[in-house]
């Protein structure tokens, strides 16, 4: 028994990998050893493959708008989670936890948990929501 | 009486079954990632070079690697190459296609679950496609069974990466793959010959189980957006030196830089020796020289069928293209003049309609000398010559150096562009000073086939024509607009098909390639002009060095003189 589990665990876990890995290496893009956290404005959301993308509008220090870009997973990998392209919606104020890209001009962070003001919906607090 | 019937019945079953009989792959197969787990599954972190037999072009080009290229339009859907795609997880399925009479088998279809590949191994004794044929992300393959060993040839395969740490494989890659079944698994097997950016042939192997439930794919349904707001013309790149992140990997593991940078020799087990006596350095080699450029004036001119109404005639000198239809026939480029004669009769041959439009992407002589044999077989709706067309530009070049009248266009355009309709479709022509200050660009909107003239090659590195007014950015510019209107089919092969000036049938997969080749390169030549170097200094420090195998050496040499001596100007 608790080999059949242990095989459907890994058939999971690989064919998460196999979505997980097309497209780019995360390492390459992010700093995975560092976190940081926005809050702002959702004004697009791209849920599709390879990865879905959040943009927010962000206020800096300087009071100015900065848009930024949220890589979450594939739609696949999102929608075996419970996530669809409802989820989430044009003026959302969201709060982002994630990994900040390592060029810091391009305005990006790779999320590893979200949490929406309006009504407290989060995503990354529950086991399996994370983007691999 | 019974036992005799029956030996009678066995033997016209003997009879009628073929005489072949190989070793069944069909099925649906699952990877196994016990070996090589780490590179397979998660993936790799920066600067993972171990284990593949790069050559210092390959070096370059993976230093050189920003992963941020991937999210570039072009980038982001495309697949990974045959070469690559079996290293990652993955299921397949193998089925035959048999011929209906005679039951042999014509061909396997493979059906790649990640990516949504799909290959044909074709078993019936076809040849491979010419040079000139498209690339695609799986290549063409063609098997034979070997005893109970499947052998499987693939060419024409595009260029991606061996690794996504930024090891390049070229599109001159050779895959040879065996297929080894025992019982319920599969072994895979894959030698893959790269004569740019290897030294010597990559071999790796998988293993595959047999699925009892397949169908487990992923279905990609990729979809490119603007997923970073960042200028889509300006490609992400590390200058030589300059990549901050290229020692992660052996930092990570406590390896010597020079061993994961190691190449061939670092794959062979005599290798520790040299790590346990603390002098891990290795010389990665050279890749060979890249054959000569093939003659591209052949003694025939072949037509080859690109898509709608628009063919390819190949053998002339530079890549002739032709539309016909109901309306007449339009020729864009005429070749060399040795081959005038046969170009006209290539013409002939696809359509016996009157030649009623040219045009001429420049005014170089590979390109028109063929202007005036086909443009006085043609005849306008006024009863005159066929019409060239080309940017006012090739004009005053053809004026400068004393080119016959007939052979000159009369129907120019100084404006950035112009459009017109034949054969029941809208025809662009784009005006870029990119190869010479003359050229264009032509699309045919409805066969959805655009015609690059030179600034888009396949055979060498960019040809800037300084006297004839030449300029880099005005080639990546004219690149670009063509990354503007080439669309690809889903999955990244086909869709739009360009004819280079010289070379293969394209699609943006190709486009893209060149003009980050052509980025790059300026990138790295403008920082040594920034730096004050000279001329002879900039061609020391090789900065075409993960091209050169590709385009060639000598045509690099006057690539990078041009460049520098433009951007010198700037300065």
């Amino acid at each position: 028994m608790k080999l059949k589990l242990f095989v459907s665990v890994l058939a999971v876990a690989l064919l998460a990998a196999s979505q997980a890995r097309a497209h780019h290496s995360f390492a390459a893009t992010y700093l995975e050893d560092r976190t940081m956290q926005i809050e702002g404005k959702l004004v697009q959301f791209q849920f599709r493959n390879p990865h879905s993308f959040i943009h927010l509008e962000v206020k800096d220090e300087k009071g100015q708008v900065v848009r930024w870009s949220v890589e979450w997973g594939g739609a696949g990998q999102l929608g075996s989670q419970g996530v669809t392209n409802e989820t989430l919606k044009y003026g959302d104020i969201v709060t982002i936890i994630g990994n900040p890209g390592r060029v810091a001009e391009d305005h990006r962070i790779r999320m590893t948990s979200l949490r929406r003001k309006s009504d407290n919906f989060g995503w990354g607090q529950r086991p399996g929501e994370v983007v691999n | 009486m019974l036992r005799v019937g029956l030996r009678a019945l066995f033997l016209v079953l003997v009879i009628s079954t073929p005489a072949f009989s190989q070793l069944n792959i069909v099925g649906e197969w699952a990877g196994r990632y016990h070996e090589d787990q780490g590179d397979r599954v998660p993936g790799d972190v920066n600067g993972d070079f171990t284990g593949v037999p790069i050559n210092e072009a390959g070096r370059r080009y993976a230093e050189s690697w920003d992963v941020r290229r991937v999210n570039l339009l072009e980038h982001q859907c495309q697949p990974y190459n045959l070469a690559h795609i079996y290293r990652g997880p993955l299921q397949f399925r193998i089925w035959e296609e048999k011929h209906p009479a005679t039951q042999e088998i014509i061909a396997y279809k493979i059906f790649i679950g990640t990516y949504m590949q799909s290959r044909t191994i074709w078993m019936d004794g076809r040849p491979h496609p010419p040079a000139h044929a498209p690339h695609t992300f799986m290549g063409f393959s063609t098997g034979k069974w070997n005893g109970d060993i499947l052998t499987v040839r693939t060419t024409h395969i595009k260029k991606e990466f061996y690794r996504r740490s930024g090891i390049p494989s070229s599109d001159l890659t050779t895959v040879v793959e065996h297929y080894i079944r025992h019982g319920n698994l599969l072994s895979h097997v894959m030698i893959i010959t790269d004569p740019v950016y290897l030294s010597e042939p990559y071999v790796n192997s998988q293993e595959f189980g047999l699925m009892d439930r397949g169908n487990q794919n992923w279905l990609y349904n990729c979809e490119y957006k603007m997923e970073v707001p960042m200028d889509q013309t300006k490609v992400p790149h590390f200058l030589p030196g300059a990549n901050p992140v290229q020692d992660e990997w052996a930092k990570k593991f406590g390896l010597p830089l020079a061993g994961v940078w190691g190449g061939a020799e670092s794959t062979y087990p005599e290798y520790m020796t040299k790590l346990a006596a603390n002098t891990p350095a290795t010389t990665l080699r050279s890749g060979p020289a890249l054959p000569p450029r093939p003659n591209e004036v052949h003694t025939e001119v072949e037509a080859v069928h690109v898509q709608g109404n628009v063919y390819m005639l190949v053998g002339a000198g530079a890549n002739i293209a032709v539309q016909i239809g109901d309306e007449g026939v339009l020729v864009v480029d005429t070749g060399v003049a040795t081959m005038r004669e046969k170009v006209l009769a290539a013409i002939r041959k696809l359509s016996t309609k009157p030649i009623r439009w040219m045009i001429n992407t420049s005014a170089d002589a590979d390109h028109t000398s063929g202007n005036e044999t086909v443009s006085q077989a043609g005849q306008t709706l006024n009863g005159n010559p066929a019409d060239i067309i080309a940017h006012e530009g090739v004009l005053a070049r053809m004026t400068e150096l004393n080119r016959p009248i007939t052979e000159r266009p009369l129907n120019t355009y100084f404006e950035d562009g112009r459009d017109f309709s034949f054969n029941g479709e809208a025809i662009f022509l784009y005006h870029f000073d990119g190869h010479t200050n003359g050229d264009s660009i032509v699309y045919f909107r409805g066969s959805d086939v655009l015609v690059a003239g030179d600034i888009f090659l396949t055979t060498t590195f960019p040809v800037l024509d300084l006297p004839a007014g030449g300029s880099v950015d005005g080639l990546l510019a004219g690149l670009n607009k063509m990354l503007q209107i080439t669309v690809p089919k889903w999955l990244q092969d086909g869709g739009t098909y360009v004819i280079p000036g010289h070379g293969r049938i394209s699609d943006e997969a190709d486009v893209v390639e060149f003009r980050d080749m052509v980025y790059i390169v300026r990138d790295r030549i403008q920082d040594m002009v920034k730096r004050g170097m000279t001329l002879e200094q900039v061609k020391a420090a090789r900065p075409t060095l993960d091209y050169d195998g590709r385009y060639g050496v000598e045509s690099a040499t006057k690539f990078v003189e041009t460049v520098y001596k433009l951007l010198s100007e700037k300065k």
